[in-house]
């Protein structure tokens, strides 16, 4: 077995407190005789000794415990009441006794004397209880270290118990009186500065007012009751003088120190409630900055916010009138409706002029016309304003349904608490934001590496067509999509889409859509009847709100001719011969319509290619563009810049376009993709320079 | 600010029974079709206000028939607004997650969703319960136009 | 007062349930009925054809997932058809599309039925 000192210590403590009360016990009923001087002396030190230990044993107890004072209090309170009773039924109890073994036994001394040991007993058990509460009070909340005036006190409680044992030699009385007579002043003196008290919080100073004049009481009554009841004295008396004296001493203690509790209490009572109020609104404030750090969810600091508002001004009702855009609504009700909330709200903002003041206003509700309106009866009001950067957030409102308004103490406690919580929401607004910020960046990040992923990496090379594409992303992925399909040696397919929508949502359309005119494109030639095809397939998977703009092509090499098709996009431009056609053959976009109507309406045109043919297809990034005055660049625009360069290499007319857009919308800001794909057709030479007419497979450079 | 906003009001007071579900539907109904507001628009705030409704019959009242449901109207031309107050036992509506249909699919359960309903529905949702008095769901959708 | 009722149509193996009106928390137990009828009699196969039903509420969409699970143990169905666009909308809202098969029509959902059956039957 291992002993921690600890726990040696309170063996060894314990044990020395047995073996001195067996000692006692036995001294007691076998060799004590109060008439022989020396057993009494004798006596006198063994019932010392036994209550220095028991108090020694029984102080770890008391003071490990950490009880607060009003408990021990109240422990003291009860003692002296079982003390009250063992004094007032001695005679009952003791004389029943003695007649009962005087009667019956032969043998009366040896019962007689348990008895009244046992008797004693629980008067030295209470005895010591109360002297370390006191101890435990005197010591509790002193700054400065008083030891030496409590040991002191004991030193002569102990004298004056111990000299007590001279009440046989009449010309020695008065050592033990003078000694009695300095306890009592050092008693006076040691209760006078009592600390503790304003450490309490209101309600228990109104307890402790009440109980101290009890237990105050109840020790007076001990003391006259000691002193007058006979059966009592001669059993102390007998049993040991001192420890009658120390009964008296601790008696006379009690009913001093209670008295002067009483009265600092009283006093201290006033300002009880400013104390409690700061001490509410320390630990408030430290559990709201501890909260600041924790939550950062702003419903809930806000709840937190009406909650702790009801407290730290002690009102019955809070909430937060929130501005949302030129409106005000109120949130985080605590303890109010919100049909009485809103009625108060409005109150509050029609009358808010009128009070132009920093810091919290006060409004009475009496003259409030509305006020039968409300499902409960509100009285008074304080709103501080809720601010963050110097812009006006919202209002802290407090309410009571009782007539006392809110004084200075109460809007202080307002201020301070406003500008805390003023603080704490501003934060944890802005961090839902820069989260939503952060979250829909991540998402256009991959939004945009889908897109980068499904455009096709360069653009495929051929003897007599030249290809340049352009695409410039916007910060929202646009959903803009074009393609390349080499379909076989003599046919070259390419389509140019605009999924309705931004970002994530439009790039996974968008890969849906290529990943459909790639299929279709290797099995149907037909332009409308890839279109047609792809809008069947997208009834299953669109969702209502979507569609997609496209327009799908195919250029046969041999029959230098090409075919568009178009659901719902942008024209086709053919310039030829310093002239810009618009091919719009009709058709809907797809997604919009899923009967055989949109089959019916789709056209095809078929175009016979000639030498310097070119084809730009595009989306409405480029035309839609605006410049400042939110004008678009426009058709027109466009179609004049294609015109001027139309006979420039295709990734110089690109490079025209992609200028004058830019030039255009500098001072705003681009809201879709731009998509320009250009297509130059070059009849193949002959060896003499001149143009050949014949059919002839184009060679794909590969 | 705008403060002095024309609001009006309306009010109905039913008894905690499913079958007044129907009657508290056809006035929200009627007051919102007199306010304007388009069909569409008005069958996503019955719905909200009848599982609201629901939800303080079977666990407000716990399906005691006699218990009293207010139904408060609260319309300007910018925000229709609903305020349901009972007397029953107050309950979170914040611990009630969003329903996860998988597990309610495995789990058999069957409630839930209404709250949810709610939340996507109306444009704010509110719950504020006031102990031994009574609660109050807010439900309000702006019916402005975007301007 | 609104008012629900269902009535039940046999289609070979599979039952159609035909709902009209308003289905809320008072009228659930009215669709609970039916459909615990139908599970008694080991009827599994079942189409809901909703064209009629003018109202659901949260109440209403309750009923399916208390079913669902018992009549798939026994290799059946509940297949949805015929729901108006604004009761569409609150299934598609809570994520009911994933678990329930919606049709356009009547025919369709009974033709998936069948489809399935042969293909079982195999």
């Amino acid at each position: 077995m291992i002993f921690n000192t600890e726990n040696l210590r309170d063996n060894i403590k314990v044990q020395t407190f047995l073996g001195n009360f067996t000692v006692l016990l036995i001294y007691k009923i076998f060799f004590y005789s109060p008439d022989s001087f020396i057993l009494s002396i004798l006596n006198e030190i063994l019932v010392i000794l036994t209550v220095v230990t028991l108090i020694l044993f029984l102080s770890d107890a008391v003071h490990s415990r950490r009880i607060n004072p009003l408990s021990m209090v109240m422990n003291v309170g009860i003692l002296n009441a079982v003390i009250f009773f063992m004094i007032t039924f001695s005679g009952t109890l003791m004389g029943g006794f003695s007649e009962i073994s005087n009667g019956t036994s032969g043998n009366p001394g040896i019962l007689f004397s348990l008895i009244s040991f046992l008797y004693s007993f629980v008067i030295i058990g209470s005895l010591a209880y109360i002297f370390l509460v006191f101890k435990e009070l005197f010591f509790l909340k002193q700054k400065k270290n008083v030891s030496t005036y409590f040991n002191t006190m004991v030193v002569f409680f102990m004298l004056a118990s111990l000299t007590s044992v001279l009440k046989k030699v009449p010309d020695l009385g008065y050592i033990r009186d003078t000694f009695f007579i300095i306890s009592i002043l050092l008693i006076v003196i040691n209760s006078i500065k009592i600390s503790w008290i304003a450490f309490i919080i209101k309600k228990e100073k109104i307890s402790l007012l009440v109980l101290s004049v009890i237990i105050s009481i109840l020790f007076v009554v001990n003391i006259i009751n000691g002193a007058q009841s006979d059966s009592y004295s001669q059993t102390m008396i007998q049993f040991s003088a001192g420890l009658n004296q120390f009964f008296k001493i601790m008696m006379v203690y009690g009913a001093i120190y209670f008295s002067i509790l009483f009265f600092t209490t009283l006093f201290h009572i006033p300002t009880a409630e400013a104390f409690d109020r700061k001490a509410q609104e320390v630990n408030f404030l430290q559990y709201f900055s501890k909260l600041i750090t924790e939550s950062l969810d702003f419903k809930d600091l806000a709840e937190t916010v009406t909650d702790i508002t009801t407290k730290v001004c002690d009102a019955h009702a809070s909430w937060i009138i929130w501005k949302d855009g030129d409106d005000f609504k109120s949130i985080a009700n605590k303890n109010i409706g919100y049909y009485d909330s809103n009625i108060i709200t409005r109150f509050i903002l029609q009358n808010l002029q009128r009070k132009s003041g920093e810091g919290t206003m006060v409004f009475n509700l009496n003259r409030f016309e509305n006020k039968s309106q409300l499902s409960e009866e509100f009285f008074n009001i304080a709103v501080a304003s809720l601010k963050a950067h110097n812009e006006l957030k919202g209002f802290l409102v407090a309410a009571r349904k009782v007539n006392l308004n809110f004084d200075d103490e109460d809007t202080n406690a307002m201020d301070t608490f406003s500008d805390y919580a003023s603080v704490a929401i501003e934060n944890s607004k802005l961090l839902e934001e820069s989260i939503e910020k952060e979250r829909l960046e991540k998402e256009l990040d991959v939004a945009r590496e889908i897109q980068r992923k499904i455009l096709p990496s360069k653009n495929p090379e051929y003897e007599n067509l030249t290809i340049s594409s352009v695409f410039i992303p916007a910060f929202e992925v646009g959903g803009d999509y074009y393609d390349f399909f080499e379909i076989d040696d003599n046919k070259f397919g390419f389509v140019i889409a605009d999924v309705s929508g931004k970002g994530i949502s439009a790039a996974f359309i968008m890969a849906e859509v290529k990943g459909i005119f790639e299929s279709l494109s290797k099995t149907i030639e037909s332009p409308k009847e890839i279109l047609i095809k792809a809008n069947e397939i997208l009834e299953r998977t669109l969702d209502r709100k979507n569609f997609v703009s496209a327009a799908y092509g195919v250029l046969d090499f041999n029959k230098e001719v090409l075919r568009v098709a178009r659901a719902g996009h942008c024209p086709i431009i053919l310039l030829r011969n310093n002239i810009a056609e618009n091919l719009r053959p009709s058709g809907i976009g797809l997604g919009l319509n899923f009967s055989r109507h949109f089959a019916d309406t789709l056209e095809e045109t078929e175009i016979k290619l000639k030498d310097e043919d070119t084809i730009v297809l595009y989306t409405d990034g480029i035309t839609e563009a605006k410049n400042s005055a939110l004008e678009d660049f426009g058709d027109k625009y466009f179609e004049e810049i294609l015109l001027d360069n139309y006979e420039k290499s295709v990734s110089e007319i690109s490079n025209k376009v992609i200028h004058a857009v830019t030039l255009f919308s500098q001072n705003n800001p681009q809201h879709d993709d731009i998509t320009l794909v250009i297509l130059k057709w070059k009849q193949k030479l002959n060896i003499d320079g001149e143009k050949e007419w014949q059919n002839l497979a184009p060679q794909l450079k590969k | 600010m705008k403060t002095d906003k024309k609001i009006n009001e309306k009010q109905l007071v039913v008894q905690s029974k499913t079958n007044n579900l129907s009657q508290i539907r056809d006035f929200v109904y009627s007051t919102a079709l007199e306010v304007g507001i388009s069909t569409e628009i008005i069958d996503n705030i019955i719905l909200a206000v009848d599982e609201a409704c629901t939800n303080i019959i079977k666990h407000a009242y716990k399906s005691y028939p006699e218990g009293e449901i207010i139904v408060k109207l609260q319309y300007s031309d910018k925000k229709f607004t609903v305020l349901i107050i009972d007397y029953g036992v107050p309950f979170k509506p914040e611990t009630i997650p969003d329903p996860d249909l998988q597990k309610y699919y495995r789990q058999h359960r069957v409630g839930g969703l209404g709250m949810y309903l709610m939340k996507s529905l109306m444009d704010e949702v509110k719950y504020v319960s006031i102990p031994g008095k009574y609660n109050q769901v807010l439900l309000s959708k702006n019916i402005g136009t975007a301007h | 007062m609104a008012e629900f009722s269902t009535s039940v149509k046999e289609v070979g193996d599979i039952n159609v349930v035909y709902l009209k009106g308003y289905l809320d928390a008072h009228t659930a137990p009215v669709l609970e009925n039916t459909l615990s009828n139908l599970i008694d009699y080991k009827k599994y196969s079942i189409v809901v054809n909703f064209k009629e039903l003018a109202y659901i509420s949260s109440a209403g969409l309750g009923v399916f997932m208390a079913f669902i699970e018992k009549i798939r143990e026994n290799s059946g169905d509940i297949k949805l058809s015929s729901m108006s666009d604004k009761v569409f909308n609150i299934f598609d809202l809570l994520g009911f599309p994933l678990l329930y098969e919606i049709f356009k029509s009547e025919e369709e959902a009974v033709t998936k039925f069948s489809e399935t059956k042969k293909l079982e039957d195999r």
